[in-house]
């Protein structure tokens, strides 16, 4: 079944305008993405930095008002929502970013922080919302005792599983993964995408994952897109695409990672690009 | 994270000696003003006209020789031959200093009325330790008093201009477009205007004659009107970065409204410099009270003031032949001094460069 659907979606900043307002200079950032998302599937959306990415990831989450085009979640059309039809979908949609040390606010405790969906989208009581937030701390492997931490005083693994932790405490069915593993080191990378499968398994998530680093994307996809300038150039299971590359995109992508493995820089599983 | 700063303020006053004296002035100042019924021997009001301008009075520890109670002598105001006031001591009459003695009622906190004084020398004579004024009121007793509103003018009035200079800076730096335009704007129109110039045009505006509770707090309005301009600028700024940062992202992700993201996480990262803004602008807080009050524009006669016990001080002769009278100044100094002192330790400490070396 169709969890998320998009149509034409597109986003064009305006950078510079004539003296009537009118624009001169746009940057169209996303320009007519069209994709779906099955349940239970993890969609790896691979480019350069700069193709759109992570704008694409905001659209979605509906951080950024799409220019034209539609989104559907679950077969409700949520592009148009005002921010507080919005309250309603956002738990089932929920993201983890990509720099956990820019991602949590320093002045929050690690609790404050996981809580915060909690207290937003839910009318949980206090002692709920502790215990879900102490049952989520537990979820991605988090001592409960440093909920009373500060981000500092965690390392960058345990940043990023507090932002997991945020995302899952909302019980949701799709989350955004924007590059959630590129600020880590190697070890640790290989830590959290584990836990993102079996946190997967455990409550039927759908995932978008998004890299520059096809090596990664190839390991954790069901179907890969590739994206270039705005566009999705070519999409389909991981294997084809990987083996039978059409765009030349997709060719440059792939012979970088072949490079490493040469090189014999990159690592068995899940490395950096 | 509090705790850990304080613990870092704590140890800087001990290296720094500067800090240190700065830090215990202001304790003992903001003590003075808390307590300034019970540290004054006289209510500020409390006058005697045959002793106008007394000196101030010495505190002897021996008589004939002898080592005795500490004491004051009893003076007479006799005028010399160019009718200059000369107090000459009355021989034989001592009046010993004593402590907690019953005195004026005051009010304590506006709470309580009380009559104990720390010192004194009781009815049948009178101590001036800093000199008196045109009236015979006793100095001490009034700067004292006027140390309630010039140490409290400071706290109160950066205390509002923060509250208005944090919502509106981040409300301007966090939507952007054309409320980000008029908020702009209007601090500009408030900052090309010259400050003092405002100040008074401010207080023309209002009748003279109002009693001295309704000004203090005008005052206070008037002075954060203005120091809540370049504050707003500075916050925008800060939170226009800062709204690019991830967490705001994740936070609305997080279902967060507006207000919690601009209040709890806007703001609150902009605490390192507006803690040093707050301590270094609360000088320019009491210098403005103290130049309304000098003008005749600010705290009226009998109140005090800090600045409005400076206006006998207008007249160059009455500093030559009364040279005490210029002490409210020396308050006024010491107050700034210690402000600037603190809010430069505060920056140092807060400053984001030395956080970046201190959490790694």
């Amino acid at each position: 079944m169709t969890l998320l659907r998009t149509i034409d979606l597109a986003k064009h900043f305006v950078l510079d305008t004539d003296m009537r307002g009118r624009p001169t200079e746009v940057e169209k950032a996303v320009d007519g993405v069209d994709l779906t998302l099955a349940e239970n599937e993890i969609l790896g959306l691979v480019g350069e930095s700069g193709c759109g990415k992570t704008t694409l990831a905001r659209l979605l989450l509906r951080i950024l008002r799409p220019t034209r085009g539609e989104v559907h979640l679950d077969g409700r059309r949520i592009d148009h929502l005002s921010e507080r039809s919005l309250r309603e979908i956002r738990p089932k949609l929920q993201a983890v970013f990509q720099d956990p040390s820019e991602s949590l606010n320093p002045r929050f405790t690690i609790g404050e922080s996981i809580g915060e969906g909690l207290r937003h989208l839910t009318d949980l009581s206090h002692d709920e919302s502790r215990r879900r937030v102490h049952e989520g701390m537990e979820r991605v492997g988090l001592p409960a005792r440093i909920a009373d931490h500060y981000p500092h005083q965690l390392s960058g693994g345990q940043r990023q599983r507090v932002g997991i932790a945020r995302a899952l405490v909302l019980r949701p069915r799709l989350v955004i993964l924007d590059e959630p593993t590129s600020a880590l080191d190697v070890s640790i990378q290989a830590q959290i995408i584990n836990l993102l499968f079996d946190l997967k398994d455990e409550n039927r998530l759908s995932y978008i994952f998004i890299s520059h680093d096809l090596n990664l994307v190839r390991y954790v996809s069901d179907r890969i897109g590739v994206m270039v300038a705005g566009r999705i150039v070519e999409m389909g299971p991981t294997r084809d695409v990987v083996e039978n590359p059409e765009h030349t995109e997709t060719r440059t992508l792939l012979e970088a990672v072949a490079r490493e493995r040469v090189a014999g820089s990159a690592p068995g599983g899940p490395g950096r690009g | 994270m509090l705790r850990r700063r304080l613990r870092q303020f704590w140890d800087m006053c001990w290296t720094n000696g500067f800090l240190l004296s700065a830090v215990v002035c202001l304790t003992l100042l903001y003590l003075v003003a808390l307590f300034a019924g019970f540290v004054s021997p006289y209510h500020y009001d409390n006058e005697d006209r045959t002793r106008s301008y007394h000196p101030p009075t010495r505190i002897h520890v021996f008589d004939d020789g002898r080592l005795t109670r500490p004491h004051v002598r009893e003076y007479e105001l006799t005028f010399d031959e160019d009718y200059r006031r000369v107090f000459v001591p009355v021989e034989g009459v001592r009046h010993d200093l004593r402590l907690f003695v019953r005195g004026d009622t005051y009010s304590f906190l506006g709470l309580l009325e009380w009559d104990l004084h720390l010192f004194g020398v009781g009815e049948e004579g009178r101590i001036y330790l800093l000199g008196a004024d045109s009236r015979g009121r006793d100095l001490l007793s009034r700067i004292a008093y006027g140390a309630q509103v010039s140490m409290t003018i400071g706290l109160v009035g950066v205390a509002i201009a923060l509250l208005f200079g944090l919502l509106l800076g981040g409300i301007s730096g966090y939507y952007g477009g054309w409320i980000d335009t008029v908020i702009q704007r209007s601090t500009e129109i408030i900052m090309i205007i010259p400050g003092f110039f405002l100040l008074l045009a401010l207080r023309a505006a209002f009748p003279p004659d109002w009693d001295s509770i309704r000004v203090y707090f005008f005052i206070i309005v008037i002075l954060s009107f203005i120091g809540w301009a370049s504050l707003a600028r500075v916050i925008r700024g800060m939170v226009l970065s800062l709204r690019e940062k991830e967490f705001v992202a994740a936070a609305r992700v997080l279902g967060a409204p507006d207000r919690f993201i601009i209040t709890r996480h806007l703001i609150p990262n902009t605490a390192s410099y507006f803690v040093v803004y707050a301590s270094i602008s609360i000088p320019g807080y009491i210098l403005g009270e103290s130049a309304l009050s000098l003008l005749g524009l600010g705290i009226q006669d009998p109140h005090a003031s800090w600045g409005n016990l400076l206006q006998e001080a207008m007249s160059i002769t009455q500093i030559q032949l009364h040279p005490w009278i210029l002490l409210p100044g020396f308050f006024i100094f010491v107050a700034v001094m210690s402000f600037n002192i603190v809010g430069d330790a505060l920056r140092d400490l807060l400053d984001p460069q030395q956080e970046v070396t201190t959490t790694i």
